[in-house]
């Protein structure tokens, strides 16, 4: 019997900041988020703190961009 | 009506009641109501629909019915080419369908329509976009897509829709062929849709469809856009899903079903869906050499996973956010 003990790596950001991707990314795809567990494929270098002020602006712009796309295609 | 004071008067209203609907003044025996109430042929009847969701008035039916007939008469005589915008149609007449072979916006913004009669046939129409968009007191619809190539929007802001028929998508893989279909759609209670395997757009699928509870089964192979596809979808706690990550999106956002895998009374299988979705069904994306694929959940569905579940999703190239 082969016993295999598979880890899940943990992002937590600190205090006061949120997670990211660390890379350029369509603002649409853009992930914002308090925790996360990486993918056997991900790295920790992939990802970066971002202040709550600058993840905001990032929400809001994605839910501009969702509202003028809705409003355009009625 | 005179008051039923007793049985007397009570069996003569009935009786009144049926010869007044039937035109007679014959006298009925009370052993034969129920074959003649039986026999009375609704005012729906002459265009093909039965009275789901009415409140019936006389007088307001047959106004309405003459108002229908009279936007028949125009669309059979080339007058009007669609019902778009015909905002005081209660009732839909039942039209020739098989003389069009696309319906978009047909009924587009017909927002006192609230039946769309089931026996006009749909099997052969290609373009179901924006199709009863607007909508807005429709209560129900059977509709056949099996041979539509869009059905962007075809039900977007109909506020009241409570039911819907079985879409099938296995035609619609263009661009925005499956974008927006439910969109606002805030009264539907379930959604059925199936074949989904070549559509490419999901965005804003279920946007703002708040009351939903259910939907069954979203086959993600093709998707290249999933955006909003599940914003405000702040009861969802049954979603289907196979081959989630089997296509090139890195990125799936269904954070705005709050309560994907909530069991309850009401959806008892909902974390069941939650793991045959994101585990079961999705498909391997380490093994197959794809990039990792990031997939955003809410809060409270994050929480129901246990530490192996988690391990189980992240083994197969998943990054959970």
């Amino acid at each position: 019997m082969i016993q295999e003990e598979i880890k899940v790596r943990v992002l937590i950001p600190s205090d006061g900041y949120m997670l990211t991707q660390a890379f350029e990314v369509e603002i649409q795809n853009r992930v914002v988020s308090d925790k996360v567990y990486l993918a056997v494929t991900d790295e920790p270098s992939n990802w970066k703190e971002i202040t709550q002020e600058e993840a905001d602006a990032i929400k809001a712009e994605q839910e501009r961009l969702v509202n003028e796309q809705l409003k355009n295609e009625e | 009506m005179a008051k039923n004071d007793n049985l007397k008067d009570f069996l003569t209203d009935v009786a009144d009641a049926i010869r007044e609907k039937k035109g007679s003044t014959d006298l009925i025996n009370p052993q034969d109501f129920s074959g003649e109430i039986a026999s009375i042929q609704s005012g729906g009847d002459i265009f093909g629909f039965d009275t789901i969701g009415y409140t019936i008035d006389n007088n307001g039916i047959k106004d309405d019915i003459a108002y229908s007939q009279e936007l028949l008469r125009q669309l059979e005589n080339g007058e009007i080419t669609t019902f778009q915008n015909k905002t005081k149609m209660v009732y839909c007449p039942k039209f020739d369908s098989t003389k069009y072979s696309k319906f978009p916006s047909f009924f587009t913004g017909c927002t006192s329509m609230r039946y769309f009669p089931s026996d006009i046939p749909t099997l052969h129409i290609t373009t179901f976009e924006a199709c009863w968009q607007n909508c807005s007191t429709l209560v129900e619809l059977n509709v056949d897509t099996s041979n539509a190539t869009t059905i962007r929007a075809m039900v977007a802001l109909c506020s009241k829709l409570k039911y819907v028929s079985s879409i099938n998508c296995a035609k619609c893989s263009g661009g925005s062929a499956t974008s927006q279909v439910f969109y606002n759609c805030s009264s539907l209670l379930q959604i059925e849709i199936f074949n989904t395997g070549n559509c490419v757009n999901f965005s804003n699928l279920c946007y703002g469809c708040n009351s939903l509870n259910k939907l069954t089964t979203l086959d993600l192979s093709s998707a290249t856009s999933v955006t909003s596809i599940f914003a405000y979808c702040t009861r969802l706690a049954f979603i289907a899903i196979t081959n989630l990550g089997k296509s090139t999106l890195t990125t799936y956002d269904f954070s705005g079903a709050a309560v994907w895998g909530e069991n309850s009374d009401e959806i008892p299988d909902a974390r069941q869906s939650l793991i045959d979705s994101l585990i079961t069904y999705s498909y391997d994306r380490a093994s197959n050499g794809l990039a990792t694929a990031t997939i955003k959940l809410s809060a409270n569905t994050k929480a129901l996973l246990t530490e192996e579940e988690i391990a189980q999703i992240t083994a197969k190239g998943f990054t959970i956010s």
